[in-house]
């Protein structure tokens, strides 16, 4: 035993060395277990794509409580589409969701907890999150808004067993253009939005997480609170699919016009009766 | 880092080396490619957008893309 070597202050000084070793490591079972592959839960009836709510379908179906003046962008933006364009989607030449839609998940997830950050693993576009546990607060100096945003998150014990089992969140700082669904619902261009979670665990349903997201935005008359659910994938080693959302992306934006690709890889209209691109710049270069 | 790759004529070795960056709250700049990248790819070809977003040739006397599904539904 090294300790029997040591004597005095040395002995104190080597204790206390262990003493904050130990509170610096991370204790495992403290958090709660968010190992493994989570994806969306479907809920009966629900089809199409993720969306906000995720007990209705996208769209007009989610009554959002939308200002009136973006309740027409809605329905501007559902006419646009019905017609073939992507007007509302701003996520078709693949930039990122964003808050809150990042958290509609296409394809699977992964959660690593960390005791200063928690970290959300999504695939699909640039969708993964950091969330800073380790009690700093809000930039002091500016700071590049980002899709995401900047989430300061707590982790609490609210069963008081001893171990965590719901993380709070909040999410500021964030850009656009972002929807909360591939139909449109818009988010203000202002970007002042402001999100707040309640990630849950549950020990007696651990492979179930929730998250009640509250969104607060200038386009609500009000904050609109849902509730997602996640559940568990129920193998050893699960799969992680790459998706990579530019490759095969058959939408071409030129000039705000969205276009598409034919299977041949031609420059198609995407609504009837479109106008070709203009192609002056090719003329000039071939005088 | 060693490539075993069937271009390679033996594994190719290299070592790379990354430094931490000592800030306290380090940044996290967002990176998103498809954002504001003026290349567009129309069949195999590759042309570019001027600023105004209008569609550009890449190259010297580059050719204009195929056109033909825009007459079809015009007609």
């Amino acid at each position: 035993m090294i300790l029997r070597k040591l004597t005095g202050p040395a002995v104190t000084a080597a204790v206390l060395c262990m003493t904050l070793a130990a509170a610096d490591a991370f204790d495992e079972s403290k958090y709660p277990n968010l190992k493994g592959q989570w994806v969306r839960a479907r809920f009966p009836g629900v089809t199409g794509q993720p969306s906000y709510d995720p007990t209705k379908r996208q769209g007009l179906e989610q009554q959002a409580p939308l200002k009136p003046e973006f309740l027409a962008v809605l329905e501007a933006n559902i006419k646009d589409q019905a017609e073939g364009g992507q007007r509302g989607d701003p996520t078709y030449t693949c930039i990122s969701p964003g808050m809150p839609r990042v958290m509609n998940p296409y394809g699977a997830m992964e959660i690593v907890i960390t005791p200063e950050t928690t970290h959300i693993l999504l695939e699909h576009i640039h969708d993964s999150r950091r969330i800073f546990t380790d009690g700093r607060g809000w930039p002091k100096d500016y700071l590049e808004p980002t899709f995401v945003g900047y989430s300061l998150g707590t982790w609490i014990d609210t069963d008081g067993d001893g171990r965590y089992d719901t993380l709070e969140v909040e999410t500021r700082y964030l850009r656009g253009p972002r929807s909360f669904d591939a139909a449109g619902i818009p988010l203000h261009p202002d970007n002042q939005t402001v999100i707040k979670e309640r990630i849950h665990w549950n020990k007696n349903d651990p492979d179930t997480l929730t998250d009640e997201i509250t969104t607060i935005d200038n386009v609500l008359t009000r904050p609109w609170t849902v509730t997602k659910k996640y559940v568990r994938e129920q193998v050893e080693r699960p799969d992680w699919y790459e998706d990579v959302c530019t490759e095969g992306n058959g939408h071409v934006s030129i000039a705000g016009q969205n276009y598409f690709l034919s299977g041949d890889g031609m420059l198609m209209p995407a609504k009837k009766g479109q106008a070709p691109p203009d192609l002056r710049y090719f003329k000039q270069t071939q005088k | 880092m060693t490539v075993f790759d069937n271009a390679l004529t033996r594994p190719w070795t290299v070592a790379k080396k990354y430094r931490r960056d000592n800030a306290e709250y380090p940044i996290w700049p967002e990176d998103i490619c498809p954002e504001g990248n003026g290349l567009v790819f129309i069949g195999d070809e590759m042309y570019f957008q001027s600023g105004e977003g209008l569609l550009m040739p890449a190259k010297k006397g580059q050719e204009p893309p195929d056109l033909r599904y825009f007459r079809q539904t015009q007609k």
